[in-house]
């Protein structure tokens, strides 16, 4: 059951998104997500969904499996909606709709302008998109250690104000690869307690939360005693930090980087204008 | 020939709560000469474990002398860069693969000890490459280690160590977690590495048959050396190994028992193929 869980839902894949350098990545996702808030008109939001949806294509992602990602944000988007719609609009427009609704002596007037619809809709375009952009540069596309090596090049000049970029590098690292680990030993844990008469299934959540007591308590324990062993082994392979260390693997990029940069450099250029300018003079 | 690995008159006791000293060794003088195979055997509890903490430098002696490729660890101006020197030196494999892997894909674990010793790219290719085909997992370099089998766990462990190239590889009880055939895989990756590339093993164990292996037994009890020979040797006396709670290899009990029914066997250590032989010779005969 604890078997099935991934953390960051990478797939691996042989697309052009999944090629791209994951420093690459990690800015133009940055670039989008400025793009997806510069976006004030209809044209912007037209062009957020379309390249959203061409990005989709290129990462060769089933749709439907974007969607599912969405699922669990469905209702941020719904009470963010709700909320813009009866309390945001313009108030000197005449209202859609209004209703009155007595609440014991006081009367409770729900109103709808255009502006509020609108607006609604816009927030929600921009919070659908911004997590379907990400996970697709991001989570999908690159595997989580890829993605911690992309932190930590591009962290690099923090070193210089004696941050210890390495070092918190190195902690995801590890935190990433126990994951798996730590998942078979509940699972044992888990199984050795329900041998004993433990019930994890019933009962009430208080109840259910204390079954789980004698689950984290020798998770934790081995969880440092694995800790113990690792820093041992790897002070035996002569790691001292990142001082003096090399790569096998170094990150490069590529062409296709440069190209997928100054494309989203052009297409953030592109959202500015259409902003101040709206030259198709459309509005809603 | 030089001695790598030397300790002069070690001691090292643990604390208990109550601030009693407990003595986990006691005046232990040992030397491992360059290339030399030696097993270092003990029931648990014995000290052994603690030995190979103390070659390793993770606890310091309470008294004694520790050298090793020639310089004295022990000595006060031992800073934390002659450690470094010396790490590279002596490679050391543990009991639990899972909880010595680094990374997630199998050469980059391999390359992690190369890695830190600040190797350029080429030569860290090259001794990924090279450490991976000696012990057989070339093939693996691109898996992620959480999928493979616990003897091929080790064996990808002990490839990071290979990749460091030191003179000297410590095993502290590294099948202990292991199948019978995990076992045999790491068991002979150790043989080859001596036997092929001469680089010293001292392998910690409990395991009478990996002893064997080795061109030298010391059995350690109480923490004291109490037995240090060839196999031979140390399986011959069996009645002082049966004193200290251990066995002696299965061929070589059996043909204690038969010696003490009269029958004319050899005492020490037989391979299974030389005792199944000596078994026909004297079913024959009789």
């Amino acid at each position: 059951m604890l078997k099935d869980i991934t953390l960051g839902q990478y797939f691996p894949g042989n697309s052009v998104i999944h090629k791209m350098d994951p420093r690459a990545k990690l800015i133009v996702a940055i670039l989008y997500i400025v793009a997806i808030f510069c976006a004030q008109n209809v044209v912007c939001f037209a062009a957020l969904l379309l390249s959203a949806f061409l990005l989709i294509l290129l990462s060769r992602i089933s749709v439907i499996t974007i969607l599912r990602g969405l699922k669990p944000i469905m209702f941020v988007l719904l009470f963010t909606a709700i909320i813009n719609v009866f309390l945001t609009g313009d108030t000197t427009e005449p209202p859609l709709w209004q209703a009155e609704i007595p609440i014991f002596s006081l009367v409770w007037r729900p109103t709808i302008y255009r502006a509020g619809v609108i607006r609604a809709i816009f927030t929600s375009i921009r919070v659908m998109v911004l997590i379907m952009v990400t996970s697709i540069f991001l989570t999908y596309t690159t595997s989580p250690i890829t993605l911690t090596d992309a932190i930590e090049e591009l962290l690099a000049p923090l070193k210089l104000l004696h941050i210890p970029v390495h070092d918190f590098a190195m902690m995801m690292t590890i935190a990433l690869l126990f994951i798996p680990t730590l998942i078979e030993e509940t699972d044992k844990i888990m199984n050795a307690q329900k041998a004993r008469g433990a019930d994890f299934a019933n009962g009430s959540l208080v109840k259910r939360a204390k079954a789980l007591v004698p689950v984290l308590i020798p998770l934790f324990v081995s969880a440092f005693k694995r800790a113990e062993d690792l820093a041992v082994a790897m002070e035996c392979r002569c790691y001292r930090g990142g001082k003096g260390r090399t790569k096998l693997h170094k990150l490069q990029y590529h062409a296709r980087d440069i190209v997928a940069f100054l494309l989203m450099c052009a297409f953030l250029a592109g959202i500015f204008v259409v902003n101040y300018y709206n030259p198709l003079e459309i509005s809603l | 020939m030089s001695e790598f690995v030397k300790t002069e008159h070690l001691s090292f006791s643990y604390e208990d709560e109550g601030d009693r000293q407990n003595p986990a060794l006691e005046d232990v003088s040992i030397a491992v000469q360059d290339g030399e195979y030696v097993a270092i055997l003990g029931h648990n509890g014995s000290g052994k474990s603690t030995f190979a903490k103390l070659l390793n430098m993770i606890l310091s002696p309470d008294s004694g002398k520790i050298c090793i490729a020639g310089r004295e660890v022990t000595a006060p101006d031992f800073t934390e860069d002659d450690m470094f020197d010396v790490r590279r030196e002596v490679g050391m494999v543990f009991q639990n693969p899972d909880n010595q892997l680094v990374a997630t894909i199998v050469e980059e674990d391999v390359a992690f000890g190369p890695e830190n010793l600040g190797l350029p790219r080429k030569e860290l290719r090259e001794r990924v490459d090279r450490a991976l085909s000696m012990v057989g997992m070339i093939e693996y370099a691109q898996h992620a280690p959480h999928r493979l089998s616990g003897g091929q766990k080790q064996r990808i462990a002990i490839a990071g160590i290979i990749a460091m190239m030191p003179k000297c590889i410590i095993f502290d009880e590294a099948t202990a977690m292991l199948d019978p055939l995990g076992r045999r895989e790491v068991m002979s990756t150790m043989d080859m590495l001596n036997r092929d590339h001469h680089i010293a093993i001292l392998n910690i164990t409990h395991y009478m048959d990996e002893a064997a292996h080795a061109d030298r037994i010391i059995v350690v009890n109480d923490g004291r050396v109490y037995m240090d020979g060839t196999p031979g040797e140390v399986f011959s006396r069996i009645d002082e190994l049966h004193a200290i709670g251990l066995e002696a290899p299965q061929t070589t009990e059996l043909f204690d028992f038969l010696r003490r029914e009269g029958c004319p066997l050899p005492a020490g250590y037989t391979e299974d193929e030389a005792c199944i032989d000596a078994l026909v010779r004297l079913y024959e005969e009789a």
